[in-house]
């Protein structure tokens, strides 16, 4: 089976391997994401939309009134 | 002047960007904490007690047939909402909880905001803002555990306060949560015709593959291999030839922590395959024939 040069063997290696060959950092966590709008009485679409990092309260706006933001992710892309 | 304070609540199967419908993440059934895609870039649309996305079967009582532990279930949205009546324009100065609550209504199993300080300097009559924030939960026995009714909790304290708004979210077939121990953490076999690993929460989980062809033959039974695509392999007791159901290359998560960049090992490591304690910690990890990390898992698939 394995002789074929479009099929790799796999090797089973320990998660304590794969960190040491820089492959896997431990940790993680839920999801974690704020968002603010406003908008007029008598009309439910936003005016104005924005993102916020819940770890430095950055605030990055993603929609105003027409004009078109685009959310690139903040730094480290963690909030 | 006056202003009136709601919070709505709202618990889902998934997420999908309003504008960018190919932006979604799907929390029923699948792996622990995976990657979260870019779900709120592009932003345009944001409709009222709602928020810029489409919220997958809402509901608030689940049954989880078929489910392992380490599975996620749900995803908790709270909306705060103040709304100006006038005549003149307000400040708001508010403190924002919101969380997930067990079955006795006291202990929290999950925080999400704790006093987060939201402002708004000048809220022009006529006018509303809203805030808005999401919190997963999964099977497990610092999650949910069992069969009863669990609590999804929101308030406002400060100027100007929203009571606390308490909703009972309902699951039954909840699968059982004990753990197997520390000594098979990391064990991976082929049983039956499926791939069963012990994961790093020490559950073991198994993958049910896509059958590919009858080729390989019982005396291959057991072995593993990724092909060019960067599928793992594995032929089944029965000497079929499986693949995993999907898979998806590791990416830096945009709303949770883990690593902040994709991980290009290199062709050369290309076939490592391991129990990985990243994100969740209920995923299998391996390079793939591209040299790229790919994530796999027993759960259904996220990005679908």
């Amino acid at each position: 089976m394995l002789k074929n040069k479009n099929m790799i063997p796999v090797k089973i290696i320990t998660k304590e391997q794969a960190q040491k060959l820089g492959l896997s950092n431990p940790g993680g966590g839920a999801m974690k994401v704020a968002l603010v709008a406003t908008g007029k009485v008598g009309n439910n679409k936003a005016e104005k939309i924005e993102i916020i990092n819940i770890k430095t309260g950055e605030k990055q706006v993603l929609f105003d009134k027409g004009k078109k933001f685009f959310f690139t992710g903040f730094d480290k892309k963690v909030l | 002047m006056a202003i009136i304070g709601t919070i709505t609540h709202i618990t889902a199967k998934s997420l999908t960007n309003i504008t960018d419908t190919t932006q979604k993440h799907t929390f029923w059934k699948t792996n622990f904490n995976m990657p979260v895609e870019n779900l709120f870039g592009n932003v345009t649309t944001w409709t009222r007690n709602n928020g810029p996305v489409t919220h997958g079967s809402p509901a608030v009582s689940f049954s989880l047939t078929g489910f392992s532990p380490g599975y996620e279930v749900v995803v908790f949205s709270s909306i705060w909402d103040w709304e100006n009546t006038g005549p003149g324009s307000v400040s708001l100065s508010a403190s924002l909880y919101n969380k997930w609550v067990d079955t006795d209504d006291a202990t929290t199993l999950v925080q999400g905001l704790n006093g987060y300080a939201f402002s708004y300097a000048s809220l022009p009559a006529g006018s509303w803002t809203e805030y808005m924030y999401a919190i997963n939960i999964g099977v497990a026995s610092w999650e949910i555990d069992q069969n009863s009714t669990y609590h999804t909790k929101s308030s406002a304290t400060g100027t100007h306060a929203i009571s606390e708004v308490n909703t009972t979210i309902t699951t039954s077939n909840v699968p059982s949560v004990t753990q197997l121990g520390t000594s098979t953490k990391g064990f991976i076999w082929v049983e039956s015709n499926d791939l069963c690993f012990v994961n790093d929460n020490q559950w073991k989980h198994t993958i049910v593959g896509t059958f590919v062809n009858t080729t390989p033959g019982t005396s291959k039974a057991g072995f593993m291999w990724i092909d060019t695509s960067n599928d793992l392999h594995w032929v089944g007791a029965n000497g079929s030839d499986y693949k995993v159901p999907w898979k998806v290359q590791q990416f830096a998560s945009y709303f949770s922590n883990g690593p902040t960049s994709e991980v290009n090992a290199g062709t050369s490591k290309a076939g490592f395959i391991w129990v990985d304690n990243e994100f969740g910690s209920t995923h299998l990890s391996y390079i793939g024939y591209n040299g790229y990390k790919w994530l796999v898992g027993s759960g259904e698939d996220p990005y679908a």
